[in-house]
């Protein structure tokens, strides 16, 4: 298999230098030139940085047991997060993920925006615009390297949503998108997929993307996901993408308050 | 003991969460039920108090006529009897109808909600110990409550001066009929006595003797000898002993024991028995040691003594005399009754003003005395959040929301693996520019929407190796 991705490593390197020495002026004139693919950004809010890294850690260590126990007809390293309605965290917290399983020295991460209702992850990343995964689905002239952008940061990959299609879930259900994410998986670098995909319940395509992943992170908003929705998005889960039980799906409870947290003390630094 | 309660804290936290997470209804519901409480109490009329003070003695008018007999009770004055007879329908319907003429046009029912209504209104105090009694109407109009308080005393006065006078008049016709019938007796009675002395005239004699308590003799020594003999004073004694009996019993008849004249007469009466015993004394020795002139030529020829009265004639003539004994004096009583009575009804005039004192007539007051709108909002405030909290609650119950990764876990059986806290700068949208900006912008004016400037982990995450 040729090698898909032999930018990754030189991109990373050129993206690191954007992230501590670029300017706005700077990114325009790669742009301009043509030089280099346009940079996501990744921006998140300015919160409690320490909690709410530890945070992420602790769902990135409970996500990597997973990986190292794989034993599973499907590959724990691409990792779907949908949930049951919409507004409920699940692009926060695939940026997140993203950002914590960068602090992995030897990992990637390839961030996909798969959310046909709203796509926010292209729009935070400001990349809306960009050829992205439902033009590589649709296009079979277009390569993998054409749909992935370097970040901001250094590691982190994106896959823009693309142009919207009115046949989206055919699409990320085909072979295509399985292949795609063996492309991504392959080669020499661990690389982590996750896919940031619209809620079940307001989404087809959901279920079609889960048919690919390994791990399905749940997301439930406290005061705001209610049982029956979950108790149903769970239920088309488990009828139309395999079996659910707990070596596959796990549920992450949002917008908690901090006495829930399992970090209890914490301190900005 | 902690480790009992902390299922009761854990609940009471979920709970709690469970409102939290509604909030906003939460206090929408408070402020919306707070607002109507609030508009409801201020709303509401101010009340006046209006209040008279009148005096009613305790004694019933026919204490003078019914002495000596249970014919009331002693709780005549008391507030509960005022109130009772007050607060009769027969007295409040009549209020009714002077305040509204066409309050009993309007049917039964209206009319007993009326006064009904009437009857909330007042209410009575009373001086502990005392016999005045405040009359306190409660109305929202305070010259209404005024002219209330002043209708409400009125109609009692008159209905009991009428009733006592009624009473007294009833009593007075008795009397002067029982005075009648006596006055028959004793008359008959004096009658009897003649005929008895006329039919015995050893019974007169006997009379005569006893009366002159053994002086016979001397009243029948010649004139010379009667004149030398020390006089019988007995009875001007014994007639002041009976004119003081019979002012006492007049003055008991009008007055109690405590009275001043009373006592005073009581006192003399005491003096004047004293008086009496001492005089029958020295005049039983006089007469003992008595020695006429005419003795001293020799003893005149003796009288013979009145034969003593056969068993019979003695004891039917004891008979009668006890008889008119107990006339005269039952005559006596009743006499004195009747004056009592004409006295009490001289009392009881036309306007009662003897017996029933309005000691505070009724004014027009000037400061409402309720309703107590602070504390009434403050109630308010308190059940209109404990109604927000109850809506709250309710509202996520039904929704059936998680609250905590044990329901999260409980419901799907699934695995949590980790929290997410939420923060206030979760929100990353950019905020909406004001209305105004958003309408320049809209017609081509104004400036851009600013960039949002959010920190990123870029600077603190790629300085990690």
């Amino acid at each position: 298999m040729p090698q898909l991705l032999p930018s990754l490593a030189a991109t990373d390197s050129r993206a690191v230098t954007a992230n501590n020495r670029a300017t706005p002026l700077v990114q325009k004139l790669w742009t301009r030139a043509g030089e280099l693919k346009r940079v996501g950004v990744v921006r998140t809010p300015r919160f409690d940085e320490s909690r709410t890294r530890e945070e992420f850690r602790v769902l990135k260590r409970h996500m990597m047991a997973r990986m190292e126990a794989d034993a599973g007809p499907y590959d724990p390293r691409t990792i779907l997060i949908t949930s049951a309605s919409p507004q409920e965290g699940k692009t926060t917290m695939a940026l997140g993920l993203a950002l914590s399983f960068m602090f992995e020295h030897d990992r990637r991460v390839v961030l996909i925006d798969a959310d046909t209702g709203s796509s926010e992850l292209s729009t935070r990343m400001k990349l809306g615009d960009q050829l992205g995964l439902l033009d590589y689905l649709d296009d079979e002239a277009l390569e993998v390297s054409d749909i992935l952008y370097p970040t901001s940061v250094r590691g982190v990959y994106a896959v823009p949503l693309g142009r919207p299609r009115i046949t989206a879930p055919e699409l990320m259900a085909s072979q295509r998108m399985r292949r795609l994410l063996e492309t991504l998986h392959d080669g020499t670098e661990e690389r982590i997929v996750i896919m940031d995909s619209g809620s079940v319940l307001s989404c087809s395509a959901t279920v079609s993307l889960a048919k690919h992943a390994g791990q399905i992170l749940f997301v439930a908003a406290m005061g705001q996901s209610k049982r029956a929705e979950v108790d149903e998005g769970l239920g088309i889960l488990h009828r139309q993408a395999g079996p659910i039980d707990e070596t596959r799906v796990a549920l992450v409870f949002n917008k908690t308050d901090r006495s829930q947290s399992p970090v209890r003390y914490s301190r900005r630094h | 003991m902690a480790s009992m309660l902390d299922p009761l804290f854990a609940l009471i936290k979920e709970e709690s969460r469970r409102i939290w997470c509604y909030r906003w209804l939460v206090a929408a519901t408070t402020l919306v039920l707070w607002g109507g409480a609030a508009t409801y109490v201020l709303s509401l009329p101010s009340v006046y108090d209006a209040w008279g003070q009148i005096y009613v003695n305790g004694q019933t008018p026919l204490a003078a006529t019914a002495e000596g007999m249970s014919l009331v009770g002693g709780g005549y004055g008391s507030p509960y009897v005022v109130q009772k007879t007050l607060l009769n329908d027969d007295n409040l319907a009549k209020v009714v109808l002077r305040m509204d003429p066409t309050a009993a046009s309007k049917g039964k029912a209206a009319f007993e909600v009326e006064m009904n209504r009437l009857r909330r209104k007042i209410h009575f105090a009373r001086d502990p110990g005392e016999d005045f009694v405040e009359l306190h109407v409660t109305d929202t109009d305070p010259a209404r409550a005024r002219d209330l308080v002043r209708l409400l005393l009125n109609q009692f006065i008159t209905r009991n001066v009428d009733r006592a006078q009624a009473d007294l008049g009833r009593a007075g016709q008795f009397l002067d009929g029982q005075v009648a019938a006596y006055d028959a007796m004793v008359a008959a009675s004096q009658v009897k006595i003649a005929e008895f002395r006329r039919t015995h005239p050893a019974v007169a004699a006997l009379s005569a003797t006893a009366v002159d308590n053994g002086l016979a003799a001397p009243r029948s020594a010649p004139a010379t000898v009667a004149q030398a003999a020390p006089a019988p004073r007995s009875f001007a004694a014994a007639r002041r002993v009976s004119e003081l009996e019979s002012q006492l019993a007049v003055l008991r008849s009008a007055y109690t024991e405590q009275y001043p004249d009373v006592i005073a007469t009581r006192r003399q009466l005491a003096q004047a028995l004293i008086a009496r015993d001492l005089e029958e004394k020295a005049a039983l020795t006089a007469a003992a040691t008595y020695r006429p002139p005419v003795l001293l030529g020799g003893y005149p020829p003796r009288r013979a003594m009145p034969a003593p009265l056969p068993p019979a004639v003695a004891s039917e003539w004891n008979n009668l005399q006890r008889n008119d004994e107990v006339l005269r004096s039952t005559y006596q009583q009743l006499l004195g009754k009747r004056v009592a009575t004409h006295m009490s009804q001289a009392v009881y005039g036309a306007d009662g003003a003897g017996k029933y004192q309005v000691t505070r007539e009724p004014t027009v007051p000037t400061v409402p005395i309720g309703p107590n709108r602070a504390l009434y909002l403050a109630l308010a405030g308190l059940l209109a959040v404990g109604g927000g909290l109850g809506v709250g609650w309710l509202r996520a119950a039904t929704q059936s929301i998680f609250v905590s990764t044990r329901e999260l876990e409980q419901a799907v059986q699934l695995p949590v693996i980790g929290t997410l806290s939420w923060e206030p700068a979760w929100n990353t949208r950019p905020p909406r520019p004001p209305r105004l900006a958003r309408v320049r912008g809209r017609i081509g004016g104004g400036t851009p929407n600013p960039p949002v400037i959010l920190k990123s982990y870029r600077t603190t995450w790629d300085s990690q190796p």
